[in-house]
């Protein structure tokens, strides 16, 4: 179809770029989308009106939307869409819009961000390292205090792992220019975009509060990570599991 | 499929932390059935569902990166446990063998991010497999059926399915009404529990950002497996393990009922039908404990 007439928008236009939203303009609100999605109840307008309100070019409205970032990745939507809309994919290229122009303040954002630094420094995945900056980026006590227990729990059992485990070249995976270097992040409170949706665009959002404790969230990460580099380096082998394995004994204990 | 067949083994991150359980069964069920898991070495992370949010390419090329060193060790099939890690390489597999474009894109990246002559590349096209449907389509459950020793009689057992083991539509089962897992149940000796809720979604992906959603999610599929009639739930991927087991608490709290159902993968029933030892298969590793369930149908 003739998409020309109907692309009224700058907005419009940059989602009929994506991979995901290319077939936002088939939408004819049908709501078999937001009929289908598991939290609903959880969006501000659920996929229909957020599709609506792309092809009505409102980018502000969408873009500070709540609603990608409740998005579970089932693929339901998408799966019964007649329109063949790839809503779920859709969902992530407005993530990645939001966090380009400043708008992504979820705290999913903030654990997105800090999976794939984990990511970029080991090329795996190593999850106490991954909750450290995640807590650090949110600042969330409460949501903090509330793991504990259960990740004492796990640990007891020995789902959480002492050490990282990493690629013999980690430097490959940051080379493949996964993580965007050029944007940074500091807690919620700022935003630095070097690569916006239309190449050099740079927008930035300031707070100083926030920002001077985003600042030490940073130096504290840099700590730990230094810290558990020294440890999975330096330690004579065997040391450190051994370690790991008194200290499970000893929660084990406590735990009953 | 004959016997000896190899396949290039990928864990992915959660096989070797959270869900070791399944790493070991995997294992320990492929070896015993004959068929062949080469470990892929060094392989990095598949980016989740968040590499896509960052950079589109970096969703293709971390996958690719995998199936570059699939190749280097001469594999064309690789078996991926985790549901994410499978669709997540499935899906860059298909892109860079459709197109092009996908394939000079990722080889110039692999091209670009060693020293000159050590580079990876991806040249031929690698197909990526989660474990039960090797069992499912490649091994075959008729045959399946005569290495069973030990049939799990009297175990009801509720399919877990999820979401990215079916979806998004792939060729192997139904994205609405998934039914191997089930299937496989039956060839085990186990009874089959069909519910509504089986291939809904857990909320895994927001356990850490808004654990409250994963709580209600995974609530409601737990409610609805208990009140189908099951003793255990089975699945096959780490991150709803992750909610079904260790938020299973929260869940109960949030529903306010008492669940108390054990999570088993799907390749650990494997092993008890098939005779493995039982503590090989790391059924104590699981936040709600499934001895109870188990020593009543004699396991």
């Amino acid at each position: 179809m003739s998409t020309d007439a109907a692309v009224s928008s700058t907005f419009l236009a940059e989602v009929l770029e994506t991979e995901g939203g290319r077939l936002v303009l088939q939408c004819y609100q049908c709501g078999t989308c937001s009929g289908s999605c598991p939290v609903i109840d959880e969006m501000e307008y659920g996929p229909r009106r957020m599709l609506h309100m792309i092809q009505a070019g409102m980018e502000t409205e969408v873009l500070t939307s709540r609603d990608m970032w409740r998005c579970v990745s089932c693929y339901s939507c998408a799966n019964r869409c007649p329109r063949g809309i790839e809503i779920t994919d859709l969902m992530a290229d407005l993530r990645r819009m939001a966090g380009e122009k400043g708008y992504a303040h979820d705290k999913e954002a903030e654990f997105g961000q800090a999976f794939m630094q984990t990511v970029q420094t080991h090329g795996r995945l190593f999850e106490p390292e991954l909750m450290v900056r995640y807590y650090l980026r949110v600042l969330d006590v409460a949501g903090l205090l509330k793991m504990v227990p259960l990740g004492l729990r796990m640990l007891a059992k020995g789902k959480l792992p002492f050490l990282p485990e990493r690629v013999s070249e980690p430097r490959e995976i940051a080379a493949m220019e996964v993580v965007d270097t050029t944007q940074i992040k500091i807690a919620s409170g700022v935003s630095l975009t070097g690569r916006g949706v239309e190449g050099d665009r740079i927008r930035q959002r300031r707070d100083p509060g926030q920002l001077t404790l985003g600042v030490l969230g940073l130096i504290g990460t840099a700590l730990v990570a230094l810290l558990l580099g020294l440890l999975a380096r330096g330690s004579p082998k065997g040391m450190a599991p051994a370690a790991g394995r008194g200290l499970q004994h000893f929660i084990r204990g406590r735990l009953g | 499929m004959t016997v000896g067949s190899r396949y290039a083994y990928y864990p992915g991150c959660s096989l070797l932390s959270g869900a070791r359980e399944y790493d070991h069964s995997v294992r320990a069920v492929f070896a015993h059935l004959g068929i062949e898991l080469v470990d892929l070495e060094d392989w990095s992370c598949c980016g989740a569902v968040h590499a896509d949010v960052h950079n589109p390419d970096a969703a293709v090329l971390l996958p690719a990166r995998n199936l570059a060193l699939a190749e280097a060790q001469g594999l064309d099939r690789v078996v991926a446990p985790c549901s994410g890690c499978y669709r997540n390489l499935r899906r860059a597999g298909k892109k860079v063998a459709g197109d092009k474009q996908v394939r000079s894109m990722v080889n110039d990246h692999l091209a670009g991010a060693r020293a000159e002559g050590h580079a990876l590349q991806l040249t031929t096209d690698v197909e990526v497999l989660h474990p039960l449907y090797v069992l499912l389509e490649e091994f075959g459950l008729d045959r399946l059926a005569q290495e069973v020793s030990h049939p799990l009689y009297g175990l009801r057992v509720a399919s877990y399915y999820g979401c990215m083991l079916t979806r998004p539509k792939d060729v192997f089962d139904s994205t609405e009404r998934p039914v191997g897992m089930d299937e496989l149940v039956a060839v085990l000796g186990g009874e089959v529990v069909d519910y509504p809720m089986k291939a809904k979604c857990c909320g895994g992906a927001m356990a850490i950002s808004h654990a409250d959603v994963t709580a209600r999610l995974t609530g409601n599929v737990l409610v609805s497996a208990r009140d189908a009639g099951a003793d255990i739930v089975t699945l096959a991927c780490p991150m709803c393990h992750t909610a079904l087991d260790a938020y299973q608490s929260k869940a109960e709290r949030l529903m306010g009922q008492a669940l108390d159902l054990p999570v088993l993968y799907f390749t650990q029933l494997v092993g008890l039908a098939l005779g493995l030892d039982p503590a090989s298969l790391g059924f104590s590793r699981h936040l709600v404990s499934p001895h109870e369930q188990l020593a009543r149908v004699g396991f």
